[in-house]
């Protein structure tokens, strides 16, 4: 890999930013977990299962609360319109994240164990610097070992980027294209054959894009393998894809071959995630 | 006395709730606290700045963790305040189900108390936040988040707001008759917000009614004394004592606010009392933050100069350009 296809913090583009991860620190609840990934930090507290009212008796109910640990100023005049836009949005992003990790704990928990229940998460994001959706999903899993849930199994959050190459320097995805039965039509296919370039772990930059060669931005959570080997991952459980609209430059581009590749992408990086968790839980002495 | 306390919250038994009172109440006859401290000993206090960047810290003293964070904007002003700035606080703390339905309102009084001592008592200038009159101000956003609460939740969320100010950055401006140049980080150095004093509030629980310790210097013949002011109470004694006192001193030793809501009539000694020790303990939490802002520059200073390295081999400032070795940092604090 040349030297141009860095990062601009310096990663590779299978390369995580750096972790941590500190556990039990909230005292008042019976889980909790502090994660970061880069500048990205989540704090979720996990209470319960508990006690409560609900509609569906037979298992227990998942209440997911988000929130920003810093909210948009406020402003006055016409401006305040914009923040109120900029607050509804963000509101929306929160919602979205709440959803999400309530389909990943309703794969993970063995809710049926705990009828008439509810399950509390707290989650308090502090920063907010890509990513989110992966970092939010570990830090839930940790604080739910840490509370001592019954779990089906452990996952890992991952997020990709894929974007568009650069015409210099062509990065592939793991998945090998044949170009043979193309070559006929190779002047015609030419910009198809081109896979996408994924990115591992992107920063909100990256994220963005530069609204040209971003084509989609997925997260998966994968679960840990059966048996215990560290080459592979037990599958996707919950994911979520978020393509630019077709009527983008490049918008419209996935196929079922960029999005095998990203899922193996994922699948390579979670197994970095979960060792990564097993030196965590390392005993105090 | 006991209907207006919060539900005790780790343990949710009345009678659990009541040996705990009990035991704190002989305890304090007996000169002596529950966790074995002194009468005017804070617990273990830890500011941190969590962040590589400069707008949230996190300050724990014993279990009470809060989080404090800013964030800095320029919008347009209010127009019936054309040239002062918007400076916002909220308090959050994250619901359980063994909290009761005062939790709300107690968290509104910290709010208000927080909005009454930083701005209106002077600490930050909205009207130096004003850029151009009617046109541009700095908007400010306090928002702090009760992680753990311990007791002793208002001390420790205004710590953590004090923090946060003193080492917030806004970045710099430059301003040609009507137009306004907002300048990134990477071309000028930010600016600190302008602080005028720092004050910190200190929380303390009056330990028996006046009549009550009249009615037990009778009965009792020896010269053990009992506490009567203590420091920094915790959840056990915050709901075990008659009243409760909030004094906010900044470093000079002047007093900036004394806040007492609730709990029976104390004496003006008493409050002298609480003025004294917390003009003592003051300086000390101010030592904190500031140790706690220099450390966190040494450690921005280092990751700058770790990333200045990788560049420095990118572009190929040295004469050999070699492949930077991947850089996965693990870092492990359970």
């Amino acid at each position: 890999m040349s030297r141009a296809s860095l990062r601009r913090d310096g990663r590779g583009h299978r390369e995580m930013r750096g972790k941590e991860l500190r556990t039990s620190e909230l005292t008042q609840f019976d889980g909790s977990a502090w994660y970061s990934q880069g500048l990205t930090t989540v704090v979720a507290a996990v209470n319960g299962p508990v006690a409560a009212r609900q509609e569906d008796y037979r298992k227990c109910g998942v209440q997911v609360y988000v929130n920003r640990a810093v909210r948009i100023p406020r402003a006055g005049g016409t401006d305040r319109l914009c923040v109120e836009e900029q607050r509804v949005e963000q509101r929306r992003m929160d919602a979205e994240v709440e959803m999400f990790l309530t389909a990943s704990i309703q794969a993970v928990v063995r809710l049926d164990q705990f009828p008439r229940c509810v399950l509390e998460v707290h989650v308090t994001i502090l920063a907010d610097d890509g990513a989110l959706l992966s970092v939010a999903t570990n830090a839930l899993m940790c604080a739910l070992l840490d509370a001592g849930v019954p779990c089906r199994t452990t996952v890992a959050a991952v997020s990709i980027v894929a974007l568009t190459p650069e015409d210099g320097s062509p990065v592939t995805a793991p998945t090998t294209t044949t170009t043979t039965t193309a070559a006929p039509e190779a002047s015609s296919l030419l910009s198809s054959s081109l896979p996408l370039a994924l990115l591992l772990d992107p920063t909100r930059v990256e994220e963005g894009g530069d609204g040209v060669r971003t084509c989609a931005t997925a997260t998966f959570v994968l679960s840990n393998s059966a048996d215990g080997s560290n080459n592979s991952s037990g599958g996707v459980l919950v994911s979520q894809l978020q393509t630019c609209p077709r009527s983008s430059m490049h918008g419209g581009r996935m196929s079922s071959k960029d999005l095998v590749g990203m899922v193996a992408l994922a699948e390579r990086a979670a197994v970095s995630i979960f060792s990564f968790f097993r030196k965590c839980n390392v005993p105090l002495e | 006395m006991m209907a207006h306390r919060c539900a005790f919250q780790t343990i949710a038994s009345p009678a659990l709730t009541q040996r705990e009172v009990e035991f704190t109440k002989s305890a304090w006859i007996a000169g002596l606290r529950p966790d074995q401290r002194g009468a005017q000993q804070l617990r273990e206090v830890n500011v941190d700045f969590p962040l590589l960047s400069r707008d949230v810290s996190c300050v724990r003293c014993g279990g009470t963790i809060v989080t404090a964070a800013i964030a800095c904007e320029l919008v347009e002003p209010f127009p019936y305040r054309p040239k002062h700035g918007i400076i916002d606080f909220s308090v959050r703390q994250p619901y359980t189900e063994r909290d009761s339905s005062a939790k709300t309102a107690e968290l509104k009084k910290l709010t208000a108390f927080l909005e009454r001592l930083i701005k209106g008592g002077g600490v930050v200038d909205t009207e130096g936040l004003c850029v151009l009159p009617g046109r541009r101000v700095w908007s400010i956003s306090v928002d702090v988040t009760v992680l753990n609460d311990e007791g002793n939740v208002t001390d420790v969320a205004v710590w953590a707001t004090v923090a946060v100010l003193l080492h917030y950055r806004r970045p710099e401006l430059t301003i040609r008759g009507d137009s306004v140049i907002l300048h990134p980080t990477h071309e000028r150095d930010p600016v600190p917000l302008s602080i005028h004093h720092t004050p910190l509030s200190f929380s303390f629980a009056i330990t028996m009614a006046p009549g009550d310790r009249n009615r037990l210097a009778r009965g009792r013949r020896d010269s053990q004394e009992a506490l009567e002011v203590v420091v920094d109470p915790t959840f056990a004694e915050a709901t075990a004592a008659s009243s409760s006192v909030v004094v906010a001193v900044n470093a000079e030793g002047q007093v900036c606010s004394v806040s007492k809501s609730e709990g029976s009539c104390i004496h003006l000694d008493e409050v002298n009392h609480c003025m004294e020790t917390a003009s003592l303990l003051a300086p000390h939490i101010l030592s904190l933050i500031r140790d706690a802002m220099a450390a966190h520059d040494k450690r921005r200073q280092e990751a700058l100069k770790r990333m200045f390295l990788w560049a420095q081999k990118r572009s190929g400032v040295t004469s050999e350009a070699t492949e930077p070795e991947p850089a996965k940092k693990l870092k492990t604090e359970t």
